[in-house]
């Protein structure tokens, strides 16, 4: 197994829990992991920035993801930390996908996009909106969607977020055609 | 019976959703669907609660007003919100049934706070914009939430009523 671990530059690199644990294999693919990208083994924790200050203000800058040792891992992967070169947001998305896709449909959805936003009663979540096939909204039964709101917030409380979030979704043409 | 027929609703929203035949779909009408659906579940649950509680045969008394009005957006969500984390505050955890709340009334739980910030962000956000897909799938997973209300089994929607009459709040007990 692999966490997912957002981080900040500055004296305190992380906060509470990574945002997902997954299989080594399916983070390799979703976070274009790479050996050579291997920064420290797992007794020593990754830091970014100047080390004199907190830099939390500034958001997440890296996405760091934990191998663990008793992974079964391909002799080329060692256990400890790696930092993807994908960014962070990016990488919320990547999850969102990854946790959307296979409840509805993974040739439903073509992309998973969010942006921070509060509830209505002020606390901390995201508008996610998914960016439909043509077609796919045929497919997508009204259990289906149920099932992805479920998993959607049960994904974003793990995450930390402890609102309820919006999940919209969205064809590239309505997108297009917004204004 | 002047009481709000949640099919009726779902009926609304369905007009409202369908993209007119010139021209792009209103936001009035793309957001007025998502706020009928929301209302739909709404009113299905409140009605049953007043049923239960008031008594079907007094629709048209005080009494029956008196308990149909006593039932919270609020409250609702606070409660469908502990269904879907499947987990209430310590003190009404005998109340929780083993093997969970089941499949009916977790649907009912997921879709009834999603609509509700649906519903606020439709009726108050001016920067939320609704598509037609999303009044579409909004109606349809209303439309579901409402299926899955009626098939909740009548031991556990007694056990809704009772933790949505008694469950105080987290914090504020």
């Amino acid at each position: 197994m692999a966490d997912i671990w957002p981080v900040y530059e500055g004296r305190e690199p992380t906060r509470g829990e990574p945002w997902l644990s997954l299989p080594l294999e399916d983070a390799i693919a979703l976070f274009e992991l790479k050996p050579l990208q291997f920064i420290s083994d797992s007794s020593r924790t990754p830091r970014f920035g100047p080390q004199d200050r907190d830099l939390s203000l500034f958001g997440y800058k890296h996405v760091v993801v934990e191998v663990y040792e008793d992974e079964s891992r391909p002799t080329d992967w060692k256990a400890g930390f790696y930092r993807s070169p994908v960014p962070p947001k990016d990488a919320f998305n990547r999850i969102l996908r990854y946790t959307l896709g296979p409840i509805l449909g993974e040739a439903n959805v073509l992309r998973v996009e969010h942006v921070p936003s509060t509830d209505s009663r002020g606390r901390i979540t995201a508008k996610v909106t998914v960016v439909l096939a043509p077609d796919a909204l045929q497919r997508i039964t009204g259990d289906i969607s149920l099932s992805a709101v479920g998993r959607l917030q049960n994904q974003l409380a793990a995450m930390g977020a402890e609102g309820t979030p919006i999940l919209q979704y969205a064809t590239e043409d309505e997108l297009a055609h917004s204004d | 019976m002047p009481i709000l027929n949640p099919e009726h609703l779902l009926a609304q929203a369905d007009q409202l959703a369908t993209p007119p035949a010139i021209g792009a779909p209103r936001q009035a009408d793309l957001k007025r669907a998502v706020s009928a659906t929301y209302y739909a579940l709404f009113h299905a649950i409140v009605t049953d609660v007043a049923d239960q509680v008031a008594g079907i045969g007094q629709r048209a008394t005080p009494q029956y007003a008196l308990v149909y009005r006593s039932v919270t957006h609020r409250r609702l969500s606070e409660l469908c919100e502990n269904i879907v984390k499947q987990k209430l505050p310590d003190k009404y955890k005998p109340f929780q049934p083993q093997g969970g709340f089941g499949p009916d009334l977790l649907a009912v739980a997921k879709a009834f706070t999603d609509l509700q910030e649906k519903r606020h962000s439709a009726d108050y956000d001016p920067l939320y914009r609704v598509t037609a897909s999303d009044a579409k799938l909004t109606l349809q997973a209303g439309r579901t939430a409402f299926n899955h209300w009626r098939n909740v089994p009548r031991a556990r929607r007694r056990l809704f009523i009772l933790l949505l009459a008694f469950l105080s709040p987290v914090g504020r007990n």
